[in-house]
């Protein structure tokens, strides 16, 4: 009575599945080279962590 | 000093119970007046600011009426976004428990590393910001090409993508995934008391694994889901950011409509009253259940 049955490890495996998805595309789409909200399909890009670099900060006046 | 205490006579007793009493008033009064300075005179404030009176140009009036209160008992709009926000805790109530508790206890009989590592998994996601998880959740349905939409569709579980954005559905989804890990670690709590020889006198003595299940597991974890389930109720029933992405504007709850009275309407009193029949409401509803948990298991907390 120790051990899992196969049907509990396929619900402990979507379980699992279930709780890590919306983290892994969250951290998938940050990655994206669109302007727009997107998976990256073609080539991964840094664009947006550069935006995040050249962002102005609001302690100073921006322009 | 203690030497004076220890050689009184024993009709010196009463005094010195006093003189402790006062030292544990002395030394929690600075905890108290935190308490009260933070948490009761705020609270006291907001009570006070639902009966005041509001008006597009004259700001808020210290009087006191029964207008935001009668506003509220009377406009049918109230009543719906009170009972959508219950029915959403509720749900999410209900879908923490059939799955949390299955996962718990799948959790519990793994072996010692595998153990450790998916319950790390399962509590890792509370280090990790609301708003990251429900934005994922709203990209995992967003759209009608969104991953979990295709999945189903391929699946031939659903016909046409499943609204997500501004659904009650997709509120409910998000906020289970988020209050998950509550219901997970208060069952997982629960079985650690639970003696795993047991299961095993039940076997030998013949019963099949889903009576082993229903009659010897179920009733001893019980408790662990009920509390499990206050945490998630309370919790869901007052969260703000899931609501207020998922339902935006269109669908509100208590505490976004609380939020958008206080910062857009800028009508506070209106605001303070749907803050304090929520706050109400909820203190009710979890003590009350409380109350029966308690006597209905009073046997399992002995």
């Amino acid at each position: 009575m120790r051990t899992n049955g196969p049907l509990a490890l396929l619900f402990h495996t979507i379980f699992v599945v279930a709780m890590l998805a919306p983290i892994l595309v969250v951290c998938l789409v940050a990655f994206t080279p669109e302007g727009y909200l997107s998976m990256p399909t073609t080539h991964f890009s840094l664009r947006w962590f550069r935006a995040i670099a050249n962002y102005p900060s609001s302690s100073t006046p921006s322009g | 000093m203690s030497a004076a205490i220890d050689n009184v006579p024993a009709s010196a007793a009463p005094a010195a119970d006093t003189r402790d009493a006062r030292a544990a008033w002395a030394l929690s009064a600075p905890a108290l007046m935190l308490f009260f300075g933070v948490l009761v005179i705020p609270l006291a404030m907001t009570v006070m600011l639902s009966f005041h009176d509001w008006g597009q140009y004259k700001g808020i009036e210290p009087v006191f009426i029964l207008k935001n209160w009668r506003e509220i008992a009377t406009d049918p709009y109230y009543a719906e976004m009170f009972w959508r926000t219950f029915r959403i805790a509720l749900l999410v109530t209900l879908i923490t428990a059939m799955l949390g508790a299955p996962e718990a206890y799948i959790l519990n009989r793994m072996s010692g590393r595998w153990k450790s590592f998916f319950l790390l998994v399962i509590l890792g996601p509370l280090l990790i910001s609301v708003v990251a998880r429900t934005l994922g959740w709203a990209l995992l349905f967003g759209g009608n090409n969104g991953l979990v939409n295709k999945l189903l569709m391929s699946l031939g579980l659903i016909a046409s993508p499943l609204r997500f954005m501004f659904t009650e559905t997709g509120m409910v989804v998000a906020l289970a995934h988020v209050m998950m890990p509550f219901m997970v670690l208060s069952v997982w709590a629960a079985l650690q008391r639970v003696d795993p020889q047991i299961e095993n006198a039940a076997m030998s003595l013949g019963a099949n694994p889903l009576t082993i299940i229903r009659r010897i597991v179920l009733p001893q974890i019980m408790p662990g889901v009920l509390s499990g389930a206050i945490i998630v109720f309370s919790l869901s029933a007052s969260a703000f950011a899931t609501p207020a992405i998922i339902g935006g504007r269109r669908l509100k709850v208590a505490a976004t409509l609380a939020y958008d009275e206080f910062l857009n309407t800028l009508n506070w009193p209106l605001g303070a009253a749907v803050a304090v029949l929520l706050l109400l409401a909820l203190v009710l509803i979890v003590v009350g259940s409380n109350a029966l948990i308690e006597r209905r298991y009073a046997e399992v907390f002995r």
